[in-house]
């Protein structure tokens, strides 16, 4: 098969030639891809001195850094090492970013690392490889880190990384789930998740009813601003309510400014239209404590309304059967 | 300006519930028509057109007095609809006033005769119409039941009662415990309650003070029961007769004499706060302004003039009294500070000044001056600054007083085309007079603490040579010229000045 594919001409020395430099480049490429943490770690870049202020409470100061990037080293309460020169922000391992094509098949994860984030932890990807060779930077070993209420945590050298505080490993819920699904809901309520499905398969169709005016009523209406009955009322009507509430209605004119007083009752009738609740409007209860004179006034209306004589109001027909709210205003 | 009374003339009516009014005013027509056959009978015509239309629809004659509204059941300027209710009618409450309940016999008995006083003072004033206990279907004593019981309100609705006074009284010993609530019988609601506690002696006065209660509460201005009285009493023959300074109840009831009779005095008036009175006496045959101490029984003469004082009268904070002092053809008004004794001429015209009053406020005084030639009213600045004349009448003007309240000056009118005098009333300003009352000798207007009811005094001419046919005697009308009543006195009386609220 092999001696198939060689071209014509090709002498043998050559393809001895060809084959030990392809299995060189093998070697090599396997050699870079595993064999570099068996190289030393070179020597960290001499330490400098960072001088740094802190303003403001160390509490506030104890915000996780964001997800994927490396804190900087003045983000820590305590003096750290600069960080090296080559480190770069890693890509953010929540976005899960595709490796850049070719990708080369991925290493079993070494271990475990958890980032720094108050997230529940989530493996870290491989990393990323480089477009040229670099060495592997071991990750401090932060599995088990309990949450430290105190950032200025001073990382394991050789590495910089600033201490993160690893948040608790989550609780069981029932309401989670635990074990891998097709349908995967993290962190998310059980019965919300079927809420929202439920509400998914409603079908929402818009309503399809409109008024029309053609078949009567008061499309320009709206009902009483006061929410009452009283617009039902033709004016004929009110006046002969008010005629017939007349008859007992009495004030006192030696009263002191009693010719100049008027008051807004808000009364309730039941079925027979007999008037049963009688309320004052708002102003006129808060006049009514600040004014004894305007309050027997408006007490004396009350009466009027509710007096067995009168309180049987001359409401048509069709207001009869129900609740009515009506408005009165009583003057001299 | 002139404001002439106003025409038709609008005289209350003689109550008609009272037996001994109507006969009064019988004697009083009888002899105006003896002695003014003919151009008297004209002027009492129109008088008496006038009381009848009011003494017919009393309260319809008010209603169409009443500003024309807008019109039944029409919404007012297109605004959102409403149900007018308006010409409302001038009509007394009715009241129900059950006999307090006693556990013993004397409690009870006091029981009767608190809820007799409290049905007297709210029935005379004219707003208040008691139900007859006849009318009652629950029975008086189980009205009130247990403290806490609540009234079978239907029971008194069925009857046209809007309002319920229940009470119960606990005699023990010399002392009373008097509770009582007043109920809104529509409502179905408890307006008022409360318990009173003093000696059995002064049972009448926790029944005018309950009285005073309901009536504010239902009214909304301060009653005017517990007061009192002080007045002129006349008793002798007309050609001798004896003037004695006199105080009572403002039912007339605990009627007593200040003085003995033996000088004559005149125009008593209340001070504001305390016992004291000043009036004008006739002591030593010398006619001049004295205080009288109520709770001492002293008397002392106030100020050294070397001519007459008269017409005093308090001003609102006590401190000062206020007079006429006689000097020449004239006289000046005065004033007296109580304290220091100094006093103050406040009024320097050749022209007569008397009568002064204070404003309820203490600001202005209203006074009776013929400056202009005959007696009209004044109004000037406590300090005499400002003088201003406010009526304007084809008549005299005399004997003005403010008003508690402050918005009428009351007066008595005379002369002029009018025979008869009148008591009168009018604004401040000098607008809006009219006549309440008129009679043959009607004089010395005084108002209530409340500003609502004025007393004065009627006298009817004197017959004969020894005085026959005179008599004088206490009335009471209210403000609105309604309600016209006769005080009760013991005797003859004349010049009452009516005390502050528990006074």
């Amino acid at each position: 098969m092999f001696d198939r594919l060689v071209p014509p001409g090709v002498t043998p020395d050559l393809r001895r030639g060809a084959a030990a430099s392809a299995v060189l480049h093998v070697a090599v490429l396997l050699l870079v891809l595993l064999g570099l943490p068996l190289f030393p770690v070179p020597a960290p870049p001499p330490e400098t001195t960072v001088s740094m202020m802190f303003q403001g409470k160390v509490g506030t100061t104890m915000k996780a850094p964001a997800p994927g990037k490396v804190p900087a080293p003045a983000k820590t309460a305590t003096p750290v090492p600069a960080p090296p020169a080559f480190q770069k922000p890693q890509p953010n391992p929540n976005e899960f970013a595709p490796p850049p094509p070719p990708p080369p098949p991925p290493p079993p994860p070494q271990q475990a690392v958890t980032p720094p984030t108050p997230t529940p932890p989530v493996k870290t990807p491989p990393p990323t490889p480089s477009p040229t060779p670099a060495p592997a930077l071991p990750t401090p070993p932060t599995t088990t880190a309990p949450p430290q209420p105190k950032p200025p945590v001073k990382p394991a050298p050789p590495l910089p990384l600033p201490p993160v505080p690893t948040p608790p490993p989550p609780e069981p819920s029932s309401t989670s789930q635990p074990n891998a699904t097709t349908n995967p809901a993290p962190n998310t309520n059980a019965l919300l998740n079927t809420l929202q499905k439920l509400r998914a398969e409603v079908k929402q169709v818009p309503p399809t009813a409109r008024y029309n005016p053609n078949q009567g009523g008061a499309p320009e209406g709206g009902g009483s601003p006061e929410g009452n009955d009283t617009a039902a009322l033709s004016a004929s009507q009110r006046a002969a309510i008010g005629a017939y509430v007349r008859r007992c209605w009495t004030y006192d004119p030696g009263a002191l400014n009693a010719d100049k007083m008027q008051v807004m009752l808000v009364v309730t009738t039941d079925a027979d239209g007999v008037a049963r609740i009688v309320e004052f409007a708002p102003a006129d209860r808060a006049r009514m404590d600040a004014d004894p004179v305007f309050q027997a006034f408006a007490d004396r209306a009350r009466r009027a309304v509710l007096d067995p004589t009168c309180a049987n109001l001359p409401l048509p027909h069709h207001m009869l059967g129900k609740i009515n709210v009506l408005s009165f205003r009583f003057s001299p | 300006m002139t404001i002439p009374l106003a025409a038709p003339r609008r005289v209350a009516p003689w109550p008609t519930t009272v037996e001994e009014t109507r006969m009064t005013d019988a004697r009083t027509r009888f002899l105006h028509r003896s002695m003014f056959p003919l151009g008297r009978r004209r002027m009492l015509v129109g008088a008496a057109g006038s009381a009848g239309l009011i003494g017919f629809g009393g309260a319809g004659a008010f209603a169409q007095g009443a500003p024309a509204g807008a019109p039944a059941g029409a919404p007012a300027g297109g605004q959102s609809a409403v149900i007018d209710v308006n010409r409302a009618r001038a009509a007394p409450i009715p009241i129900a006033i059950p006999d307090f309940v006693g556990a013993d016999p004397v409690s009870a008995t006091l029981g009767h005769n608190i809820a007799q006083v409290i049905t007297n003072d709210l029935g005379n004033c004219g707003l208040f119409r008691p139900i007859a206990p006849s009318a009652f279907i629950q029975p008086a004593g189980a009205a009130a039941g247990s403290a806490p019981a609540v009234p079978a309100f239907q029971n008194w609705a069925a009857i046209g009662t809007q309002a319920l006074v229940t009470g119960q009284v606990q005699a023990s010993g010399s002392t009373i415990s008097v509770q009582f609530r007043l109920w809104d019988v529509l409502a179905q609601k408890q307006l008022q309650g409360t318990a009173y506690t003093t000696g059995q002696a002064n049972w009448r006065r926790i029944a005018h003070i309950i009285a005073d209660v309901i009536y504010q509460r239902l009214l909304g201005e301060p009653g005017y029961f517990d007061t009192r009285i002080v007045y002129v009493s006349l008793t002798g023959s007309r050609a001798h007769q004896v003037h004695r300074l006199a105080i009572m109840d403002q039912d007339g009831a605990n009627n007593r004499f200040l003085t003995d009779g033996t000088w004559m005095v005149l125009s008593p008036r209340f001070a504001p706060k305390g016992d004291l009175i000043c009036f004008m006496s006739y002591a030593n045959q010398r006619p001049r302004v004295y205080l009288f101490n109520l709770a001492t029984g002293q008397q002392r003469i106030l100020g050294e003039f070397s001519g007459m004082t008269f017409a005093p009268r308090f001003s609102p904070d006590g401190q000062t009294v206020v007079m006429a002092v006689a000097h020449g053809s004239g006289s000046s008004i005065v004033t007296v500070n109580l304290a220091s004794h100094t006093t103050q001429q406040i009024t320097d015209s050749n022209a007569i000044d008397v009568s002064p009053c204070y404003s309820p406020d203490g600001s202005q005084i209203v006074f009776n001056s013929d400056r202009d030639g005959t007696p009209q009213l004044y109004i000037m600045n406590a300090d005499g600054s400002g003088v201003k004349r406010i009526s304007f009448g084809h008549a005299n003007y005399t004997s003005p007083v403010w008003s508690p309240r402050g918005d009428l000056i009351a007066f008595t009118r005379y002369g002029g085309n009018e025979a008869n005098f009148s008591i009168g009333v009018m604004a401040p300003d000098g607008t809006g007079e009219r006549a309440i009352a008129d009679g043959w000798d009607v004089e010395g207007p005084t108002f209530c603490p409340n500003g609502r009811v004025i007393m004065y005094f009627s006298q009817s001419r004197a017959m004969g040579s020894q005085g026959q046919g005179f008599s004088s005697q206490l009335m009471t009308i209210d403000i609105t010229g309604f309600n016209q009543r006769i005080e009760p006195t013991s005797t003859q009386a004349s010049d009452p000045a009516w005390s502050p609220l528990g006074g």
